[in-house]
């Protein structure tokens, strides 16, 4: 019997001597502060919101300060990106939208963190209004990228000449960041292909609301792709000579080329199809000898990789960031690192597709996003933040003007949309 | 004597064959084949009571009192209709082919055994990481899942012996090696390596042996994930618990390497033939996983402390154990700042998965033995609490799932007409819920939130499971036996049935 | 039922008790006297039983009279035992012996052996315990080397002695192709004949399809099994100059010709599973010829998730060996049939819903008889042995693909087989392409060779070894075969080429070999001095090599020292070394290779209204014959030095050698200057034709271009240095294990010996460099790898138990890499106004378009990359199980060790992948 009172006593001990002492989320407190650009340090903060993101998590805490430059928030330990989107006014004058942001902050402990505010520049110019760098898909499945292209748009109220604009990639890429040495970006954007519109000056009128399409080859690509698309309409091309039988590009002569002033590759330049590369416009007024003669430089960098650095180098272009007219960052999610431009230029990036290599990319593009109707001329949105401007992973307008295919599978394009989702009314 | 049968009406069982006889044999015994006594006296569910303190390496010569070897080929397999954990899967079918032996000659035991499995795992759909049980929370997970093909390789051995006046020692190694793929979209390929080795040291007092035991082991997983279909790949999550992932990684890391040690200690004590038994044990495990593509980069890790204690007291034909033990882990992300091409500099380890839980359980088991029979009746209750936590600002997220289970189960061996021996074994195992909740995610959506649920509904319903196993032996010269072994398995979930499962073996024994 | 048995039982125990005498025993092992618990004890007549106890004691009660006691326990033999018992009670001791699955002392490793060239020898145990898929995983063995994982989806050539092409990060890169001559001068000899590749022409195009064909490469071992071997010997040193055609070392594989049962193995590892099944049995009035048979199969998956990508090998063998015993000769003669088919295929997964297409399908099947007679004149002396080998063998070799191929743009398909200036046209769209190269390589082999004694000075044995062999390589096949308009990718470069126009390559050899054994004072010297003459004969005469003869010197010579007593322990001390220079000749890819077609693109006019029917492509044709006259063989000088030493039963072994070969095959790029018309099509006014365009009305400019072909070339220098070393110990009881260490410095230098062309890639001004100029470069473009390693292998035996298992510690102690330092500046230049080269000159490297041809080395690129430790430990164990029954098991890197380094400030972390396995095997 007495084994019985041993045994109850034995099976209640545990009951009591475990207590689940789960320690509290650590957390740290920093203090945001926006610094202004002189143009606006008299201007006082109307409304003001700040995202705060944590790049490991994923997780955004969004506060309002309407009134006020700073914010204290308390965060756990990790690496953030910090954005600020507010208004100012100065005594009356109508109200400036401001932007800040840095991105990549370690934070681990308590800090204060100055955002670098800038005022989006209007510029007066073309801008662009979608990039179809995937290419389709062929019946077997392979890749055909021979039918990529560029539309630039007219978001101004009067006529601009698209004579001697340049349209230019840019040296590195979106998904892989070294130290480059020297490291221009905050006065210049680092590109490696630069083709040019022909023209005098007066040749080639856009008017307010119209668009210009530039292709890789400006011909009907359906009778090499039966699901590709009929380019031959295309308002410019660009051309490479090439005598390797094996990549030869085709010239319509019914199309002006672009000028072709550098391209780092022997054969064919082609749009990065999985978009890991900015495109941009630039006006560069002293003309392309001049430009080609001075701009030429290398840049030095260390590959780190498995095998230890390894010290190495890059040649091309610098284009000082004031003749930058238009420029957008492609890249996805999985791998983005860092923007190529500097954030004044462009703040964020557009996509199609969220993984590398992502199969189902093809057939779409990126199309800037429809603002509001200027009677009946559409204004597109440019507020420099490729994220916020542009529609990503969308059906481009060519394959809805001409309802080709859409996909794999054959489906065909039914609807006309303005900028991909908005639908345009008949 | 019929009625204890009849009452029993479902019971069959597996017997590994016993091989000798108890201590004084009048020889005048009718017939005694040697297959027969080891099938009797090799009585594995007296000795799985007392199991945790007889797993010391040192203790090996007094888990029988007969030698025995198996050799058993055939196919195992279990299907629930409702998955019991989502990242352990429907349920598993497999061919095998086991051989374990057994082997006392004097006071030293040697043991052996061999397996080759071979088969399926039924639609695991919320990791594509293998050993969910050992390295949860952090999988690598789709949003698919399928079937996933199986392949096991696992052998090991032990000796134990004395020397000089009463020392005692062992050393046991086992190693296992498990090996799944799918060959479907998306299709993941593990390789899995678990090495055991033990050690232990100790001294015979009386009827009584006090050992001291060392245990540590290596556990290494490798598993990368390929997409062949040309209609798109789908999304990697590199999980982190309670339905969160590590978000920044996603999509990336499509290949990811485990490596764990575990080290351990305990003291056991047992006696020869009766009297009082019992062991502490002290065991840490600390494993962490590395994306592979991002130079091995440790994006996890996580440490876990188990303390078990058993006490019980034993008869040659009562025994009875109560246990109770508690388990800790914690689970840390590891944060990094900005890459400079594949060089991501660690930035802070935050501690954001706790698991707390304790359990207690009283079980005991009373069997009668004659020279052509034995009956065993076992029954345990157990009471277990445990509570997942996953806290990182601004997510919190809190499981607790108690439960108390209790369960009986009765063997019977006896050798009939002769020639031939035939067991029956029945056990019911019930599990009844007691305090569960589920917090922090209000608002949540996504599939592995959902799959949380669905892992969270199936531990708040009761849940049983009836087996039931039937086997015939045909006893031949010099101690052997071949034999076949047929058994069924009805899993139960809230009242209803979740599944079924079937055994069917040929096992040759000597 | 019950009642019966009551009835009986109760019976029998009333007649004993009354007046039975009382028996007890005792049952032991005979090897320790440890008592035997549980024995079965039987008495007959009387038919019952009992046990024994835990302390092997049992107790019978029986009336007086004589009876049989059996004592049985597994593992031991019956025993039995007649007794008399009286009425006194008696005292038995029964001593039992263990069955004879005893183990008896197992040699599982392989043995350096004693003879004047150092080489390794593996016997048929060691070749069991090691659980071989093929002959790849019995290197493991072999000093300097460790266990890799099997890679079923390329070609397993043999490295002796080196470490092997490693990439910047110190893994091994095994294709490429420059230093193939390795695995190319390696000889496979089986019984006595030699595995003939010459003949092979399997390759896509030009190129060994990424690896995964042998062209080249000398024999591919995956597709030796290993499981009809009885020993192995490698010779890692100067073979015997009765040995030819070949540059780095010899395998001479013995098969089993002997009386066995029946013998079954079944395998399987993670990547692939072996069935195996094979008997032995004596034939003949007086049973003294054995019959011999087995046939094998193998299938491995490369990738478990892909089950349309595997390597198959099925293989048969019959073998007989005969023997007549006459008064003065005695004939043995060794005959066998083999046939060996291997299937290397990969198939894209039909998982995928699209009409996707891309196979890839290699089948090797071919069938061999060898023969061996040797006559043995007991009664001559200068005469004692002529031997006669022959063996003959027929390979159909096919390799397929079917791809569908859809070109990312509009390329042009050139399909022309005659030079000049004609019109091809563009592939549009997507086309299925079939590409079939069917190959039947023939190769004949002939040897004699006779042997005996030569008179000497008092005490001292002279033997000498005369003889010559033929061999010839003839390929039948219809060779490649495919439609030129769909080619498998667009930059095609070659053209369909039957095999058989191909000519026979005859390989002559003859050898003169003189052994020395002679006592000097209580020394020994044995020398082992001969040369083998290689030529290849019915050449065309512009060959340099046609008819010319190669004669390779071969010395070896061993100094054993007398025996003296070092403790309780006898000890022996030797020195040996050995000089060779051995000749491989080219093969006869290398001798005919194919012409190189180069095409320019004269014109390319795409109408965009009509494309199919306006459009014009024309194109200009040359034609290279890149046959080089000039190709010499490949000579490898080699020598060594053997320290050996023997105290008891311990053994070491220290070699230290040196190898140097200059002239390896390798291809190399010839650039040529070709001149071209280029039509300006600018000036068509689009829709304005009815036909393509003619080529008179379109303005063109004549120019120039530079253009290369490929050509085989004496172009590759490897040197190799290195310190083997061998130690066994002997076996230490109280464990019951034998430590065997092996291990090796290899330091390897390849490089090139001949002065490249290397174009650049840069465009200026749209124009791209490589047109026009192209620098040759004194450049070294290669890499020096030294590597260290030592195994340790504890392999414990404990017969009783019937257990060997053995644990093996790998330990790479450091691979270090180092590219060649290179000097970016050409010493010459060929240009394409003049087809000549100019000096690169400072005024060269000013000029505009010619700077490009500075490369820029960064000086990162020549460090040391140094990898550090790794440490492997492999477990291998077999258990016997009865006598028919042996389970075995392993794990190779069941645990390593590989601590993170850092290399430039990178953090490098490391992991390795188990690779383990079971194995049953059955002897009934």
């Amino acid at each position: 019997m007495k084994y019985i009172r041993l045994l109850i006593l034995l099976f209640t001990l545990p009951l009591l001597s475990c207590s689940d002492d789960v320690p509290a989320a650590s957390s740290v407190d920093i203090k945001i502060v926006v610094e202004l650009p002189e143009q606006f340090s008299g201007h006082a903060a109307e409304s003001s919101t700040f995202h705060i993101t944590n790049l490991s998590t994923g997780n955004t805490i969004d506060i309002t300060r309407n009134g006020s430059y700073a914010a204290t928030v308390s965060v756990s330990p990790g690496l953030y990106t910090i954005r600020y989107d507010g208004t100012a006014t100065l005594d009356g004058a109508p109200e400036v939208a401001i932007h800040a942001s840095v991105s990549s902050v370690t934070i681990s402990a308590p800090t204060t963190v100055s955002l670098p505010a800038y005022a989006t520049v209007e510029t007066d110019d073309l801008i662009i209004s979608e990039i179809f760098f995937t290419g389709t898909l062929q019946t077997s499945g392979n890749s055909y990228n021979g039918d990529q292209y560029f539309k630039l748009y007219n978001n101004t109220d009067h006529v601009i000449y698209a004579d001697g604009l340049v349209i230019f990639e840019s040296l590195f890429l979106t998904t892989e960041k070294f130290n480059y040495e020297p490291n221009i970006i905050n006065s210049a954007v680092s590109v490696d292909a630069l083709y040019a519109i022909p023209g005098s000056g007066k040749n080639y009128p856009v008017a307010p609301g119209e668009s210009l399409l530039i292709a890789d080859i400006a011909i009907d690509h359906r009778t090499i792709n039966p699901n590709s698309l009929d380019l031959s309409h295309a308002d410019f091309e660009w051309y490479d000579v090439s005598t390797s039988p094996m990549y030869t590009d085709i010239d319509n002569p019914a199309v002006p080329n672009l000028d072709k002033w550098y391209c780092y590759t022997q054969t064919i330049w082609q749009l990065h199809d999985r978009g890991f590369k900015a495109y941009g416009l630039a006006r560069i007024p002293e003309g392309k000898d001049a430009f080609m003669a001075a701009h030429y430089y290398t840049v030095d960098y260390e590959n780190i990789t498995v095998a230890g650095a390894f010290p190495m180098t890059k040649r091309g272009y610098w284009l000082p960031n004031d003749m930058v007219v238009d420029v957008v960052n492609l890249s996805i999610e999985s791998n983005y690192q860092w923007n190529v431009t500097d954030p004044s230029l462009d703040s964020g990036y557009t996509y199609c597709g969220t993984i590398n290599n992502d199969k189902t990319r093809y057939f779409h593009s990126v199309r800037r996003k429809f603002l509001a109707k200027d009677g009946d001329r559409i204004v597109l949105a440019d507020t420099n933040n490729s994220g916020d401007d542009f529609n990503p992973f969308v059906v481009p307008s060519e394959i809805e003007l001409q309802k080709s295919v859409t996909d794999i599978s054959g489906a065909t394009a039914s609807t006309v949309t303005i900028d991909g989702i908005t639908p345009a009314e008949q | 004597m019929k009625r204890i049968v009849t009452a029993l009406g479902i019971a069959a069982t597996i017997t590994l064959g016993a091989h000798g006889a108890p201590k004084n044999i009048t020889s005048g015994a009718p017939d005694a084949k040697s297959g027969v006594v080891r099938a009797i006296a090799f009585d594995t569910a007296y000795t799985a009571i007392a199991g945790a303190t007889l797993a010391n390496p040192a203790l090996s010569p007094l888990r029988h009192t007969v030698s025995n070897t198996d050799i058993a080929a055939g196919y195992r397999r279990v299907h629930y209709d409702t998955a019991p954990s989502s990242a352990s899967g429907h349920g598993t079918g497999y061919g095998f082919f086991e051989a374990s032996t057994y082997i006392l000659t004097g006071n030293a035991a040697i043991t052996g055994h061999a397996e080759y499995h071979n088969g399926k795992v039924y639609d695991v759909q919320a990791s594509e990481t293998t050993d969910a049980s050992i390295l949860y929370p952090y999988f690598t997970a789709d949003e698919i899942g399928g079937d996933m093909s199986r392949e096991v390789y696992s052998f090991g051995g032990s000796y134990a012996s004395g020397f000089g006046a009463g020392w005692l020692y062992g050393a046991s190694i086992d190693y296992t090696a498990v090996q799944d793929w799918r060959q479907v979209d998306p299709r993941p390929k593990n390789s899995v390596g678990r090495l055991n080795l033990a050690g232990a040291f100790g001294r015979k007092f009386g009827s009584y042996s006090l050992a001291l035991g060392l245990d540590a082991l290596k556990y290494s997983q490798s598993n990368s994930i390929k997409f062949v279909s040309e209609l798109g790949a789908g999304k990697v999550y590199h999980l982190t618990g309670l339905g969160t992932d590590y978000k920044r990684f996603a999509g990336t890391g499509l290949s990811s390497n485990y490596s764990g040690w575990r080290y351990g200690a305990d003291i056991s004590l047992y006696p020869a033939t009766e009297g009082v038994f019992g062991m502490a044990s002290y065991h840490r495990f600390t494993f962490d996983k590395q994306l592979n593509d991002l130079n091995r980069l440790p994006v996890n890790r996580a440490a876990h402390t188990d303390w078990t204690v058993q006490a019980g007291w034993r008869t040659d034909n009562i025994i009875v154990s109560l246990t109770w033990g508690r388990s800790r882990r914690t689970g840390f992300d590891n944060i990094f700042g900005d890459p400079v091409g594949q060089v991501y500099p660690e930035i802070a380890s935050i501690a954001s998965y706790f698991m707390r839980s304790w359990h207690t359980g009283l079980s005991g088991l009373w069997r009668s033995q004659g020279t052509r029979h034995r009956l065993d009746l076992g029954g345990h209750i157990d009471f277990s609490h445990r509570l997942d936590c996953y806290i990182s600002a601004p997510v919190d997220r809190r499981m607790r799932a108690d439960a108390i289970s209790y369960g009986i189960e009765a063997t019977w061996v006896w050798q009939c007409a002769g020639e031939w021996l035939l067991s029956l074994k029945g056990a019911a195992d019930m599990v009844s819920p007691a305090k569960c909740s589920l917090t922090g995610l209000a608002g949540a959506d996504g599939y592995f939130t959902d799959m949380l649920r669905a892992d969270y509904a199936y531990l708040t319903h009761s849940r049983a499971l009836y087996t039931a196993r039937a086997g015939i032996d045909r006893l031949l010269p010099h101690g052997r036996t071949i034999g076949l072994r047929l058994s069924g398995v009805l899993p139960v979930c809230a009242g209803d049935s979740n599944g079924n499962g079937f055994e069917a073996s040929a096992v040759f024994s000597f | 039922m019950k009642r019966r048995l009551l009835l009986s039982l109760s019976y029998l125990l009333a007649t004993i008790a009354s007046y039975a005498t009382v028996i007890t025993g005792v049952v032991l092992d005979m090897s320790d006297d440890s008592p035997l618990p549980a024995c079965a004890i039987a008495i007959s007549p009387l038919n019952i039983g009992t046990q024994t106890d835990l302390d092997g004691v049992f107790t019978l009660d029986l009336r007086p009279g004589d009876y049989i006691i059996k004592a049985s326990y597994v593992g031991f033999k019956p025993y039995e035992q007649a007794i008399a018992v009286g009425s006194k009670d008696m005292n038995l001791i029964i001593r039992m012996q263990s069955a004879e699955n005893v183990l008896s002392e197992v040699v599982v490793t392989a043995q350096e052996s004693q003879g004047p060239t150092s080489a390794s020898r593996i016997d048929r145990a060691a070749m069991q315990h090691l659980q071989p898929s093929s002959f790849t995983d019995l290197l493991e063995l072999m000093p300097g080397n460790i266990s890799q994982n099997p890679n079923m989806g390329g070609v397993n050539t043999i490295k002796l002695r080196e470490t092997g092409n490693l990439s910047a990060t110190g893994t091994l890169s095994s294709d490429n192709p420059d230093y193939d001559i390795s695995s190319l001068g390696t000889l496979f000899n089986v019984d006595g004949a030699p595995i003939s590749t010459d003949a092979n022409m399997q390759s896509i195009g030009t190129t060994a399809a990424n690896g995964r064909t042998s062209l080249n490469r000398g024999v591919d071992m995956r597709s030796l099994s290993t499981d009809n071997i009885e020993s192995v010997e490698i010779v890692r040193g100067i073979p015997s100059a009765e040995y030819g055609n070949l540059s780095s070392g010899m395998v001479n594989i013995k098969r089993r010709r002997s009386a066995t049962p029946w013998t079954a193995r079944f395998k399987a590892d993670g990547f692939s599973k072996l069935l195996y099944a094979g008997k032995g049995i004596l034939v003949g009035p007086s049973k003294t010829n054995t019959l011999n048979f087995d046939i094998g199969w193998f299938d491995s998956k490369i990738d478990p998730r892909d089950n349309l990508e595997n390597f198959q090998r099925i293989t048969a063998s019959v073998r007989s060996s005969l023997h007549w015993r006459t008064s003065d000769v005695n004939i043995d003669w060794n005959i066998a049939g083999d046939f060996t088919a291997t299937i290397d295929k990969s198939k894209v997964d039909p998982d995928l819903s699209l009409t996707k297409i891309d196979e890839y399908k290699s089948d090797h099947k071919e069938t061999s008889f060898t023969s061996g007679l040797s006559l043995n004149f007991e009664k001559l002396s200068w005469l004692e042995n002529l031997d006669v080998n022959f063996s003959a063998s027929y390979a159909d070799d096919r390799l397929e693909r079917h791809l569908q191929v859809a070109p990312m743009r509009a390329t042009v398909a050139p399909s022309t087989t005659t030079a000049g200036v004609h019109d091809g046209h563009y592939i549009l769209g997507e086309y299925i392409a079939d590409y079939l190269a069917e190959g039947k390589p023939v190769s004949i082999y002939g040897k004699v060779r006779l042997s005996g004694a030569i008179p000497s000075w008092q005490g001292a044995r002279q033997h000498y070894k005369l003889g010559a062999d033929w061999t010839l390589s003839k390929n039948y096949g219809r060779g490649q075969v495919y439609d030129l308009d769909k080619p498998l990718s667009g930059s095609w470069t070659s053209r369909p080429r039957a095999f058989s126009d191909i000519p026979a390559l005859n390989v002559a050899g003859a050898f003169f070999e003189d052994a020395l054994t002679a006592p000097i004072g209580a020394n020994t010297l044995e020398v082992q001095a001969g040369v083998h003459l290689t030529a290849l004969a019915g050449l065309d005469k512009r060959y340099y090599i046609s008819g010319r003869p190669y004669l390779d010197p071969r010395v070896n010579a061993v100094w054993r020292f007398p025996a003296f007593d070092l403790g309780s322990r006898q000890a022996e001390l030797q020195i040996a070394g050995g000089y060779g220079l051995n000749t491989r000749m080219p093969t006869a890819d290398y001798l005919f290779p194919q012409e190189a077609f180069l095409d320019i693109l004269q014109l390319n006019y795409y109408d965009t209204a009509n494309p199919t029917e306006n459009s014009r492509v024309n194109i200009r044709t040359y034609i290279n014959d890149a046959t080089n006259y000039a190709l010499r063989p490949a000579r490898n000088q080699k020598w060594e030095l053997r320290f050996g030493a023997q105290v008891g039963a311990n053994k070491l072994s220290v070699t230290y050698f040196q190898e140097h070969m200059g002239d390896g095959f390798r291809y190399s790029t010839i650039y040529g200057n070709y001149d071209y018309r280029l039509y300006d099509p600018s000036g068509i006014a689009p829709g304005s034709l009815t036909g393509p365009p003619s080529l008179e009305s379109l303005p063109y400019r004549d120019t120039s271009i530079l253009r290369s072909f490929r050509r085989a070339e004496n172009g590759s220098t490897i040197d190799k240095k290195g310190i083997e070393f061998t130690l066994n110990t002997a076996r230490w009881k109280p464990v019951a294990t034998a430590l065997t260490v092996t291990g090796a410095w290899f330091r390897t230098r390849y490089s090139n010996s001949m002065m490249l062309f290397e174009p650049v890639t840069d465009v200026v001004d749209g124009v791209s460099v490589s047109d026009h100029y192209v620098g040759l470069y004194d450049t070294a473009d290669g890499r020096i790898n030294t590597q260290f390693n030592t195994n340790f292998m504890f392999d414990t035996q404990l017969p009783r138990l019937g257990l060997v298992f053995t644990t093996t510690l790998q330990c790479m102690w450091y691979v270090k890499t180092r590219r060649l330092t290179e000097d970016g500046r050409p010493t010459a230049y060929l240009s394409s106004e003049d087809g000549q080269l100019h000096p690169y000159d400072d005024a060269a490297a000013n000029d505009p378009m010619l700077k490009y041809l500075l490369k820029y080395y960064n000086p990162g690129l020549f460090d040391t990359y140094t990898i550090p430790t790794a440490l492997y430990v492999n477990l291998k164990a077999t258990k016997t199980i009865g006598r028919w029954l042996r389970v075995s098991a392993f794990v190779n890197r069941i645990i390593d060790y590989l601590p993170d380094y850092t290399s430039n400030g990178l953090k490098v972390r490391r992991n390795s992948e188990a690779y383990f396995g079971m194995e049953l095997n059955f002897t009934l």
